[in-house]
């Protein structure tokens, strides 16, 4: 369970985020939505302590992350695997590396057996047998997989996406929110996904809360948001069918 | 805006300050990851093998005429000082003193800190604007331990052993310049260097060497941790690296050379 309470944060003059307030039950699958600059990533980013908030709280399983110190924070995060908007693996590790990295690290695991594991990951995003490959060499969407499947190597319980179909194309897109869709539903993990992009919204979310003006502004089922009256709402809805 | 000179001076000796303070927290900070060395055992060759290996092609190419042009500066400056034949008697001691002490350590780690350190920066700056290392963050990895400490450790750690070489190198450039250009026999050349050999100065020259590798890697690291703004910020992290990293070793250099020599 994840509970924020009266986030609050400014970069230099400009606040960001103005007072969230947020409950994410476990096995939840929430998209955050709303208008690029609106605060999405940074509340995201706060969920995992990258950012610190200048006020409030955010409570992963009863424990306040806000307060912790570094070592306590890794030991929270352990429970999170992360997507990145460009993916963010590392470019001088080959994919095998990459997505072995957290086992190598955490565990006493021998590397044959992160291998073997490391396998097991890259088939459940559809990619087997690019080990060997350095990022470089793959494409946007390949890229994406890729970090699906290291941001799952330690079995976390949330999974945090990042704009998940940002920079792809529409097809390529489409195979990502499926493939978001089906971890959700196998895995039963809590998914918290950032998005401005209404099509992966509907696909990979069960609920939507969107952020405006620093606050969540509506909070409900995909069903509701759809048929939502709020003229900010139908406005953000109208925005994305022209393509604005 | 009353007094916009003072204001910008002193926002200029803060932000020095601040600077200082935030490279003595990531020193720190090395230091505490540095015993758990042996777990970033295969990161840390990695890097020495960069620093240490990769830089030999340049640092032969600047030993051989830091070395040669030592000997012809020296022959030069001793025609107006010392009486027909001692010009070439104290050459090869002349020549030997300067590059042990101070022209092979310096300009060493001024060819260490425009290739690696400004490398470093270039390469973590790049890692901080593609989200890398709060990748690491999010896979509760330090990227101090991750990536600074093994840098770090390369630096100094190799630092020493290049210096070593160039030692070599510049003594042998010296001595083809003496030998062929300035008519010094081999023999005349070396006895006059052993004559005046001080262990001192070959140790006094590898701490320096140690303390210019650390800095440099340490430089590069933490410019490269704060690089922000894309492509743009990259460049500029690295061109920062270069320069910090000189100005620290010029410093260093006459610091160090106070205390051991």
């Amino acid at each position: 369970m994840i509970e924020i309470r009266d986030l609050h944060k400014r970069f230099g003059d400009k606040p960001v985020l103005g007072g969230v307030d947020l409950d994410i039950p476990d096995g939840e699958a929430l998209v955050i939505a709303g208008r690029s600059g609106c605060g999405k990533t940074v509340l995201l980013k706060s969920i995992i302590g990258l950012i610190r908030p200048d006020r409030g709280r955010i409570r992963i399983d009863g424990e306040d992350i806000t307060v912790m110190g570094r070592r306590e924070l890794y030991r929270v995060r352990m429970k999170f695997g992360m997507l990145f908007q460009g993916a963010a693996l590392f470019d001088s590790m080959t994919v095998e590396e990459n997505v072995g990295l957290p086992l190598r690290e955490h565990t006493r695991m021998s590397w044959p057996a992160i291998r073997r594991k490391v396998e097991e990951k890259l088939d459940l995003v559809g990619l087997p047998g690019i080990g060997g490959k350095k990022p470089a060499e793959l494409s946007g969407g390949m890229r994406k997989r890729v970090g699906l499947a290291r941001a799952l190597m330690r079995d976390p319980s949330i999974v945090l996406y990042d704009e998940p179909t940002t920079g792809l194309d529409p097809l390529t897109s489409v195979k990502i929110n499926d493939l978001i869709a089906e971890m959700n539903d196998r895995l039963h993990i809590t998914s918290i996904a950032v998005t401005h992009d209404m099509l992966s919204a509907f696909k990979i979310g069960k609920r939507i809360a969107m952020l405006h003006e620093g606050r969540v502004a509506f909070d409900g089922s995909v069903r509701e948001f759809r048929r939502s009256a709020d003229p900010m709402v139908r406005r953000f809805l109208e925005y994305q069918r022209d393509g604005i | 805006m009353r007094f916009p000179v003072s204001r910008t001076v002193g926002g200029k000796i803060i932000g020095f300050f601040r600077e200082l303070g935030a490279f003595s927290i990531l020193l720190g900070q090395v230091f505490r990851h540095t015993p758990g060395l042996l777990r970033n055992r295969r990161l840390t060759t990695e890097q020495m093998l960069r620093i240490g290996v990769d830089s030999l092609p340049l640092i032969t190419v600047m030993s051989i005429f830091t070395g040669a042009v030592a000997a012809w500066q020296a022959s030069y400056q001793f025609q107006g000082i010392l009486p027909g034949a001692a010009t070439t008697d104290f050459l090869g001691a002349a020549v030997s003193a300067a590059l042990l002490i101070e022209l092979s350590p310096v300009l060493t780690g001024i060819v260490i800190s425009g290739r690696t350190g400004a490398s470093i920066a270039a390469e973590l700056g790049s890692m901080r604007v593609t989200e890398q290392i709060d990748a690491l963050e999010t896979l509760a990895i330090d990227p101090v331990r991750f990536l600074a400490v093994p840098r770090f450790t390369a630096g100094w750690f190799m630092m020493p052993f290049l210096v070593i070489y160039s030692y070599w190198i510049a003594h042998f450039g010296a001595f083809a310049v003496a030998y062929f250009m300035l008519d010094v026999s081999g023999p005349k050349f070396f006895n006059s260097v052993q004559e005046h050999f001080h262990l001192q100065n070959v140790i006094g020259g590898l701490v320096k060497a140690a303390v210019f590798g650390g800095g440099t890697a340490l430089i590069g690291c933490g410019v490269g941790f704060k690089a922000d703004g894309g492509a743009e910020g990259v460049g500029k992290a690295t061109i920062r690296s270069f320069v910090l990293s000189a100005a620290f070793i010029l410093i260093a250099d006459f610091v160090l050379a106070t205390i051991l020599f």
